[in-house]
């Protein structure tokens, strides 16, 4: 017992040390790019004075006890991004196939329609890194395995959240890769958190005076 | 000289609008904070508490006016007294507006005569959007998301129970406006559900789908601008007995909490208005202001071994007011209400009637010393009651001012109408309810004296200071005990309710609130209130031990553009305790609670327009930190959750 107590003691102060080391580097981090000479904010336009549509391939990488269950199959990102006011904006549609691993549960699939807003910063040369956070709604349409299911439930949405990194390499005039790391939070009962890798490629357009007074 | 007047005539001017303190929710905040019912206008009033069982349906109560339970504080739009209570149940959402057409809420938190009405235990008065000039269009949808769903699963053995929802609730609009003549026709169909646990769990008699609602609210509204006066008309009706755009038919589309028997029922409800209020100015200092209206209520059980439960609550009203502002400010009125209540199972219609004559005036004792009083007699069939207040106002700069509210309020058993004066006349509301209850002596006149203390300090234009102390005293108030013995077998509770006719006591507190305007589009609003019973018997501090003594509130509201902002209200409500259900943890093995403990609850909102602001959109997040929040042991639990609005709007569209 003393020994469960004094383990789960030292487990919680090297969790407790690992947090403060990686707050810690999270902090170093933002102080680094906050100060770095060749770091320049790209949110000074005036709102939608631009707009970049984009596409993605998302690959899940984590695992845990949603992962158990379920295989998450690669997912299609598509998206409308343009500067805002302060930082840039985004909004979205995922697509994402869900395979379960046995016969007790089922397959669905799955359509995130998100918003998002963050701050990007021009690196060196033609790259530049973002940070941002979503949110959305999370819908899951269920294969229609079980005909005693109340048939409401073989739909259902929920909210996600979510913060990512991104990563843009500007290859040619106006075409952009880009490399993302996500992580999503989806509020149902027992939470679903999914970390996801993403490549895509988007293109930026001068927004016509007609979409910038749409917008605006 | 001529300075030293215009200074006084200013003051003077300032203090008439002030004195009441009345408090106006502008059309900006309404918008800002994104709140997608009409019930959701609470979280803004401050100096308002309220609760909720399912998300739906509120009871609320003006500044320690009264208890929850007793829902007689007046509702209203643009003036026109609005009668949607039903026995003690008053959901503002049958209203059959949506607030994308509420210009400002006025909310009186003090006993005064307001639009012909003794706000005895306050008002709330909702003011329209006048229609732009020609033909304007507007639609409306708007849908919210509890988190907790067990979403994939509930295939798993982390199965879980479903929660609520939100929506679809539609709107439109056609309207019409010129500077003499508007007109709205108005439809809403909405749509909620309660499918919480705690709240299955204490009904296993009902079905899933007894746990939905549906109601339909259409409504006309007619202005005009006519004999040196302006008039409205207000046609109303809302039913859950139609479901628009909703393919699954169900028996029931309402569900009531009824307290005496602690259990929900499936009904129908329908309300229904007609009335014309407006003003006539006879010369440049006095007008006149009337206000005729009839309306009804019916609520009656979906389910067939009820059948007697089906009640019509009928009432008409008509009230006229003279008012002068030439030389003495003073006001005289007189008004006539008759309400009927007829019952399905019983030919017998009874009927109250009320018959009131008021008058007040405002006056200076000194310079800066300004005074309102009023007094209102009013009489039924059996016995008169009188009712007044007084409020000053000392204005000893144009920075420092104070107020003091203080009133006297007679209230006649016949006034309230509820369940329990038609139990005492008569009727068996509780047939077929299996309800044990008593009264403890015969129901007379309550008697309320209520007094404010109000000290503002302005600072400068954009920082204001307020500090308040409130008393309110008791005698013959009227308190439905009901105790209710939790079944772990049945999971119903076994009700005994007692008619508490005479219950005396007081409550007393204090406030501090200030109000901060940092940047022209940056305001910030901070309020702390502490509320207690200082005297009385056991069942009346039980009553107020229902209402939080300590709540807190901080707001900010950020606008940095036209066509975007953001609105975010933090709240803090200490522990509340209903003592009426013994051993109710232990009894149903800790799945209810008989009392709350301390909750912060954070709302956050996001508004976006569009297209010259056609389009809108709003995003509120409600119990963002996803705190457990419940505001009755008995009722939902509200994990954070999420409301997407969406309006398009074309103003002018046609001019004439």
């Amino acid at each position: 017992m003393f020994n469960d107590n004094r383990e789960n003691t030292q487990l919680k102060k090297k969790s407790k040390s690992s947090f403060l080391f990686l707050n810690l580097n999270f902090h170093l981090c933002v102080l680094i790019l906050f100060f770095s000479p060749h770091l320049k904010s790209q949110n000074t336009g005036s709102a939608f004075e631009t707009f970049s549509i984009g596409i993605n391939y998302q690959s899940n990488i984590n695992q845990n006890d949603f992962h158990k269950y379920w295989l998450a199959e690669g997912g299609i990102e598509g998206y409308f991004a343009a500067p805002f006011y302060f930082g840039t904006t985004q909004f979205g549609l995922t697509y994402t196939s869900f395979s379960a691993k046995s016969d007790q549960q089922p397959d669905f699939e799955s359509f995130l329609f998100y918003l998002q807003w963050g701050y990007k910063f021009n690196l060196l040369a033609n790259f530049s890194l973002a940070f941002n956070t979503s949110t959305g709604l999370f819908q899951m349409n269920f294969d229609d395995f079980d005909l005693e299911v109340d048939p409401g439930l073989l739909s259902e949405r929920e909210l996600v959240m979510g913060v990512n990194t991104v990563i843009s390499y500007t290859f040619y005039k106006d075409w952009n890769i880009n490399f993302q790391l996500l992580y999503l939070h989806v509020f149902t009962h027992k939470k679903i958190e999914l970390v996801n890798l993403s490549l895509g490629i988007s293109k930026t357009f001068l927004s016509p005076k007609w979409l910038k007074e749409f917008l605006n | 000289m001529i300075v030293r007047s215009r200074i006084v005539l200013f003051l003077f001017c300032i203090s008439l609008n002030a004195i009441a303190q009345n408090h106006i929710i502008s059309n900006q905040k309404l918008i800002s904070s994104g709140i997608n019912r009409l019930s959701g206008i609470y979280a803004l009033m401050n100096e308002w508490d309220s609760y909720t069982f399912d998300g739906y349906r509120y009871y609320a109560s003006a500044n320690a006016l009264s208890t929850f339970q007793n829902q007689d504080w007046t509702l209203m739009l643009d003036g026109q007294r609005m009668d949607i209570n039903f026995f003690n149940l008053k959901n503002i959402n049958v209203l059959p507006i949506t607030v994308n057409h509420v210009n400002s809420a006025e909310t009186v938190s003090h006993p005064e005569i307001y639009n012909g009405e003794f706000t005895a235990n306050g008002s709330i008065n909702l003011k329209t959007l006048k229609p732009k000039n020609g033909l304007s269009v507007t639609g409306r949808y708007s849908a919210g998301n509890e988190t907790g769903d067990p979403g994939p699963y509930f295939y798993t053995k982390h199965r879980s129970s479903n929660v609520e929802e939100d929506g679809p609730n539609l709107s439109a609009s056609l309207e019409y406006g010129s500077e003499n003549i508007w007109g709205r026709l108005f439809f809403y169909t909405e749509s909620f559900s309660a499918t919480d646990t705690s709240m299955r769990k204490r009904n296993p008699q009902l079905g899933w789908q007894d746990f939905k609602g549906r109601r339909f609210s259409p409504s006309l509204q007619l202005g005009l601008r006519a004999f040196n006066g302006t008039h409205n008309f207000f046609l109303g009706y809302s039913t859950s007995e139609i479901q628009p755009f909703h393919p699954r038919t169900y028996t029931s589309n309402d569900l009531i909490f009824f307290n005496p028997a602690i259990k929900d029922y499936p009904v129908q409800t329908v309300f229904k208005h007609a009335g014309l209020n407006g003003n006539v100015s006879i010369t440049s200092t006095s007008q006149i202001y009337y206000s005729i209206k009839a309306s009804s209520n019916k609520l009656y059980s979906a389910l067939k071994e009820l059948d007697n439960f089906d009640h019509l609550q009928t009432n008409y009203y008509t009230n006229l007011h003279y008012s002068n502002t030439g030389g003495i400010n003073y006001f005289l009125g007189a008004g006539f209400d008759y309400t009927e209540f007829s019952v399905s199972y019983s030919s017998t219609t009874k009927g109250v009637s009320l018959f009131k004559a008021y008058g007040g005036m405002d006056y200076r004792l000194f310079e800066n010393l300004i005074s309102q009083t009023g007094l209102e007699f009013q009489i039924s069939k059996n016995s008169p009651a009188l009712k007044g207040y007084l409020n000053t106002q000392w204005i000893q700069s144009n920075k420092l001012w104070v107020k003091i509210n203080a009133a006297a309020i007679q209230t006649l058993p016949e006034e309230k109408s509820d369940l329990w004066h038609w139990i005492e006349n008569g009727y068996d509301v509780f047939k077929g309810l299996n309800v044990n209850y008593s009264f403890k002596g015969k129901r007379n006149k309550e008697f309320k004296i209520t007094t404010d203390l109000n000290v503002n300090y302005k600072m400068n234009p954009s920082l204001n200071f307020m500090a308040g102390l409130l008393y309110r005293n008791f005698n013959n108030y009227f308190i439905e005990e009901v105790m209710g013995v939790y079944n772990p077998d049945s999971s119903f509770f076994n009700s005994f309710v007692k008619a508490n006719t005479n219950s005396n006591g007081s409550i007393a507190g204090f406030s501090i609130r200030f109000n901060n305007k940092i940047l022209s589009t940056l305001e910030q609003s901070f309020q702390y209130r502490f509320l207690t019973s200082v005297s009385g018997g056991l069942s009346f501090n039980n009553e107020w031990e229902t209402i939080p003594n300590h709540k807190l509130n901080y707001n900010v509201m950020f606008y940095p553009f036209k066509s975007f902002s953001l609105w975010a209200n933090l709240t803090f409500l200490s522990p509340v305790k209903l003592r009426y259900y013994p051993k109710l943890e232990e009894l149903s093995n800790g799945f209810y609670k008989s009392s709350l403990a301390e909750r912060f609850i954070l709302d956050f909102s996001i508004r976006k327009w569009f297209w010259n602001n056609r389009l809108r959109f709003n995003l509120l997040f409600k119990n963002l930190l996803n705190n457990e929040l419940r505001y009755h042991p008995l009722g939902a639990e509200f994990n954070l959750s999420v409301f997407f609005t969406a309006e398009i709007v074309f103003n002018s569209i046609v001019e004439w």
